[in-house]
């Protein structure tokens, strides 16, 4: 019951910041501001349409983590999904939308007589997030055994 | 100790490292960038003797608490053909500015022939900054027609 409601609650944090944030964050970013960034070249919507998705299966994920029987293989593959998805989530923001860069991200910005391309190079956080990724599977399927392996009756083994 | 605590205590303490990493370097490295494009802003006087020498004076300043390198190249186009460059690259330690001058020598024969009407020239300009041990960088390529702010 306590993971259950723990998991209601987690999912409701989590669409609170990753989509309801996101979707409303335009309409409070000043009108001026809004063009400068637009015509920087930087496609603000996409990027905040990608991050509310990315909320979105994550908030699904969380609560099916909490319905589901934890020494399930479908309990396994949710919470590896959970991680894999938190990776494209970093991946996306460090890009700036553009997943294909992994961290680095190009755009070219054309102002009046003034040409300018900017390029930003954060690829160093996505290989250290793809390591730590990595080993939060690992870490998952740890876990995942040692709870089967406590839910097992005693002396029972655990198939 | 269970094996999956230690892995975790491990990718806590991995991805607030590299959290906090990211934040530093980011604001090191944009803090010099942004002084240095400010630097540019001053305006050019162009020094009309033999040679004409163009100068462009930066001052970037670093007020995080990484090092950081900056690299920047000007250039002088006329008609698509580079007629005049310089480069500098810096290393500026943390909290700390260090001065940049760079300059542009045409023989006077040449220049007023550069600064005259239906001539096209631009200015280009390559600024690049690496922080955080060379792990981050932000760079910006920028064509300026001649006469643009």
């Amino acid at each position: 019951m306590a993971s259950k409601s723990g998991a209601v609650i987690s999912a409701l944090i989590t669409l609170v910041l990753f989509v309801g944030i996101p979707y409303l964050l335009p309409s409070y970013i000043p009108a001026d501001l809004l063009l400068q960034v637009e015509s920087s070249g930087f496609d603000l919507a996409g990027f905040t349409n990608q991050i509310m998705t990315i909320g979105a299966v994550t908030a699904g994920l969380t609560l099916a983590v909490g319905f589901v029987n934890p020494n399930s293989v479908l309990s396994l593959i949710l919470r590896i999904a959970q991680a894999g998805l938190s990776l494209v989530f970093i991946v996306v923001f460090l890009g700036a939308g553009n997943i294909a860069g992994l961290g680095y991200t190009e755009f070219d910005v054309a102002m009046e007589s003034v040409t300018s391309s900017i390029a930003m190079d954060l690829r160093a956080f996505v290989y250290i997030s793809i390591a730590t990724i990595l080993l939060k599977v690992v870490q998952v399927y740890l876990e995942w055994n040692e709870e089967r392996i406590e839910a097992a009756p005693p002396g029972r083994i655990a198939p | 100790m269970k094996f999956s605590k230690i892995i975790g205590a491990l990718i806590a303490v991995v991805q607030l490292a590299s959290a906090l990493g990211l934040v530093i370097g980011m604001h090191s490295m944009l803090g010099v960038f942004s002084t240095a494009m400010s630097g540019g802003e001053q305006g050019i006087e162009i020094q009309f003797t033999d040679p004409v020498i163009v100068p462009f004076n930066l001052a970037p300043r670093n007020g995080g608490f990484v090092d950081t390198v900056l690299e920047v190249r000007i250039a002088m186009i006329v008609d698509g053909v580079e007629v005049a460059y310089d480069s500098a690259l810096v290393s500026i330690p943390a909290g700390s500015s260090v001065p940049v001058d760079l300059e542009l020598s045409v023989p006077l024969e040449d220049a007023e022939e550069y600064f005259q009407e239906g001539t096209e020239l631009q200015w280009e300009t390559d600024i690049s900054v690496t922080s955080l041990f060379d792990l981050i960088s932000f760079s910006n390529h920028m064509v300026m027609e001649a006469g643009a702010e």
